[in-house]
């Protein structure tokens, strides 16, 4: 019976970053409340049926009408224990909500069915993503069609990516391996079928994996991944010439029409409805699809033409992985 | 208001004193509803369950198993909707809420007959549309019509949700009859703290119904509008924000949750102090904790959304209030245990369902404590763990509170005694199959299992195996309880008056009841649970 309890205390996983060990201390902790919690009051309700249990249509039952101090006590002591569940939850939550300092960044598209990935060197793979051990990494993420969700359960994290928008992991991996990905929000038919894994390599065997180095030269046309040749940063600037992007917006600082890219990714400007906004990836997506939406004060709306439906989510990714590249 | 119970010679009931078709298609007694409502009820109970025996039928191997993928996603799609709209929403206020509520008052019948009675009909429209709809190309979007899926599915929509839309005043007009009714219609003495707990309990969920409803009806028309005009609400293509649609969806869905338990809690509270002799232990506890649980519904919905890409800060307030329900919801669970202490344990058929109930719907609320915590969450989160969570709270909790009070008042209804020993029999099959249906569940989710899969990898195989043969033993419970409860009908013996010792209303007028309940109006002078010796 313990044996099988212990066998249900934490998930039958690998655990490969510091989020997921902690998730399972979690985990098991509210187990193991859980079971004690259970224990009293099912416990309890069966010792009652034996004990109680109807002898004659006369049974005398005492009249009791309830206690209020026992309501009052349990009442306060769960307030304290869910409380405290909250506050560790939240503490675990939030430390993975924060992005480390100079991570490695990989885009993420999801898609109906399959993930793709866009990496910094211009590098692409479909299904699987690779990256170093013991390397901080964010995902930029979106989606280009329905909802999907990217779930890494070795890594116990979650998040949707809402077409239209960005959204954002950021983790370490310890341990070199290859981990299952699924998509876990409802996505259409093949939901069940948009799987796939996350490697994780040696620094150096990634480095040599990025750049089909060593005994990856030539895996670059079979094995379903894509170099370009092109940085993800280059393959922005491109865009920053053809899309004529260059006519309005200056990438050293000269004023123009528009807002300069130099320096603009991190800044925080006010609107001219007076709310304010720190430049992320979100809003540098959103100003290129729908440049009325919020626009910066002392620049007048209606000047942009929006670009929605001539950019894809790659070019996309590319142009904002340009803009960003303009701060330091 | 039928005024004429005393034209009746002795020894009718409201089945008798009327017959024919047309007797029942435009009757406005709240009996005669109720039966309505408990048969089309249950006959989606029965729809929805095959479609639960299927999708189970399809997950025992992976890969395919008996379907294609899209017959699958329709499945399980129709499951859900069928069993919280047409089934489980419904279900404990409009059939037993409407049989028993005026009864229990002392009152003769709702305060408003004849909204009772479009009620049904608009029920029946919306179910009949709903139908409409599955025969039309059905619908893959899950239960939840999450956007931009559910603009872009080819499948039949903008029915589907039009139907929810229809069905929803139904509940509204439910609610908002029996409010009234229990504010004005109860019978001398009758005070708020004598009213029996499933009393409480009806009138906590009518306030959510009344409140609640109008925002899923607003948010299933916009969903059609967007779909047949192409104006884009939720869809980001045409500039529209799909995570508004959780919200809303959710601003109803989540208190909906409470409409459908807190009647099963109502339940409980009447046959553990039936079944044990006792007074209820906290009366007032348990009537507040109803309210409480009421009000606390309705700040909760965002804890669905924690990995939507919402705020930090939203999913910090949601987990903290989230983390609030558990102590109402808990005092219940303590008070109903505390009810049984040196009481007369009487284990019939409706208390064997009560106990089943606390047993489940314990670990149906304790496993709600690992999905409020933000972390453990991110890691659950549309996973088979919360498959598992729902279907202890909702089938353990709301349909074993059903069941509970399916059997403890089937004589009052039916006029028949059903087998004890066949009772007992299903009670505890379907109680084993349950757990092994489900508890597997709880495993496969923790281990990452995600929910909605069609086919699963390897290392899943083994516990779907497990939990579809679960399946097969609630089906087979609930093909036993079908035919000792209809054959009670003919062969059962006839049901006493009080056949269990209550306190309450309903046992003090004739098994089945007279058309205008009581013969005199009835006096209260004492409460619902006096028993035990002073």
């Amino acid at each position: 019976m313990l044996g099988l309890l212990l066998s249900w205390s934490k998930p039958n996983l690998p655990a490969v970053s510091s989020f997921a060990t902690n998730v399972d201390t979690i985990y098991a902790f509210i187990f193991w409340v859980s079971v004690i919690c259970f224990i009293a009051i099912v416990g309890t309700m069966t010792y009652f049926v034996f004990k109680y249990r109807r002898k004659s249509e006369n049974d005398k039952t005492p009249y009791i009408e309830g206690h209020t101090p026992t309501e009052v006590g349990i009442s306060i002591g769960l307030f304290v224990l869910v409380m405290g569940l909250f506050y560790w939850g939240w503490v675990e939550y939030m430390h993975s909500r924060t992005s480390p300092m100079n991570p490695y960044e990989i885009n993420v598209v999801g898609q109906q069915w399959s993930w793709n990935f866009q990496y910094a060197n211009g590098k692409r793979t479909q299904r699987n993503i690779h990256i170093p051990v013991n390397t901080p990494i964010r995902l930029i993420m979106t989606s280009s069609d329905v909802l999907h969700s990217f779930y890494v359960p070795a890594l116990r994290l979650k998040q949707d990516v809402v077409p239209g928008t960005y959204q954002y992991l950021a983790f370490s991996a310890n341990t070199p391996g290859e981990y299952d990905i699924f998509c876990a929000e409802f996505c259409g038919l093949d939901h069940s079928a948009m799987l796939g894994k996350l490697v994780v390599m040696e620094a150096e065997e990634f480095a040599d994996w990025q750049d089909d180095m060593g005994k990856y030269a030539k895996t670059a046309a079979a094995g379903g991944t894509q170099a370009s040749g092109k940085s993800l940063i280059e393959q922005g600037r491109d865009l920053y010439s053809s899309k004529t992007c260059s006519a309005c917006h200056s990438d050293d600082g000269t004023p123009r029409v528009g807002p300069s890219f130099k320096d603009l990714f991190g800044k925080t400007e006010e609107l001219t409805d007076g709310a304010t906004i720190t430049v992320d990836e979100t809003y540098i997506r959103d100003s290129i699809v729908d440049p009325n939406k919020q626009v910066v004060k002392g620049f007048v709306a209606g000047t942009m033409p929006t670009f929605k439906g001539q950019l894809n989510d790659d070019e996309l990714n590319a142009l904002v992985a340009f803009i960003k590249s303009l701060s330091k | 208001m039928s005024d004429h119970h005393d034209a009746h010679p002795v020894g009718t009931n409201f089945y008798t004193d009327q017959r024919g078709l047309k007797s029942w298609l435009f009757t406005l007694d709240h009996k005669r509803i109720g039966m309505m409502y408990l048969a089309t009820t249950m006959l989606f109970f029965f729809v929805g369950g095959l479609m639960a025996l299927l999708v189970r039928l399809e997950l025992m191997t992976p890969g395919q198993t008996i379907v294609s993928a899209g017959t699958y996603n329709k499945l399980f799609t129709l499951h859900g909707a069928v069993m919280i709209f047409l089934f489980i929403i419904p279900v404990i206020p409009a059939a037993l809420g409407n049989f028993l509520l005026p009864i229990m008052i002392g009152a003769k019948d709702v305060a408003f007959p004849r909204l009772n009675l479009a009620s049904y009909y608009i029920f029946i429209g919306g179910a009949a549309l709903a139908l409409l709809s599955i025969v039309l190309g059905s619908a893959d979007t899950g239960w939840t019509f999450y956007t931009p899926y559910s603009i872009r599915s080819a499948t039949s929509v903008a029915l589907i949700t039009f139907s929810v839309f229809i069905m929803g005043f139904s509940s509204i007009l439910t609610g908002l009859n029996f409010i009234v009714t229990i504010h004005k219609l109860r019978a001398p003495g009758m005070t708020f703290y004598k009213m029996p707990l499933f009393l409480w309990a009806i009138y906590a969920t009518a306030i959510i119904q009344v409140l609640a409803t109008p925002v899923i009806g607003i948010t299933t028309v916009l969903l059609v509008i967007e779909r047949t005009l192409g104006i884009g609400f939720f869809d980001p293509k045409l500039g529209g924000d799909p995570v508004l649609f959780q919200h809303f969806f959710w601003f109803y869905s989540h208190p909906a949750v409470y409409i459908m338990i807190l009647p099963a809690m109502g339940i409980i509270s009447e046959v553990i102090a039936v079944f044990s002799r006792k007074h209820i232990f906290g009366y007032k506890a348990i009537a507040y904790s109803s309210l409480a649980i009421a009000l606390i519904s309705f700040l909760v919905w965002g804890h669905h959304m924690f990995v939507s890409g919402q705020s930090e800060l939203s999913s910090t307030l949601f987990s903290v209030l989230t983390m609030l329900v558990a102590i109402p919801t808990a005092i219940k669970v303590v008070n109903w245990t505390a009810t049984m202490y040196k009481g007369s344990i009487d284990l019939k058929t409706p208390m064997l369902y009560a106990l089943a109930f606390l047993f489940l719907f314990t670990i149906g609320g304790l496993t709600g404590l690992f999905l409020a915590t933000l972390a453990v969450d991110v890691h659950l989160h549309d996973t088979y763990f919360v498959v598992a969570h729902f279907h202890y709270v909702m089938m353990g909790g709301t349909v074993m509170g059903l069941l509970a009070g399916l059997h403890y008042w089937w004589p009052k209804m039916t006029g028949r005694m059903y087998s004890e020993k066949w009772g007992c029999v299903s009670a505890v099959l379907i109680f084993l199959g349950f757990n092994v249906t489900f508890l597997s569940q709880f495993v496969l989710g923790r281990d990452g299992m995600p929910r909605r899969y069609y086919d699963y990898l390897p290392q899943y195989a083994n516990l779907n195996m497990v939990s579809t043969f679960g399946s097969w033993m609630i089906g087979s419970g609930f093909l036993i309880m079908t035919i000792y409860l209809l054959g009670s009908l003919s062969r059962g013996a006839k049901a006493p008056t009080n056949p269990w010792g209550g306190k309450t209303l309903e046992w003090m007028t004739s098994s089945p009841p007279p058309t205008g309940n009581f013969e005199t109006v009835p006096h209260v002078t004492e409460g619902p649970y006096e028993y035990g010796v002073k």
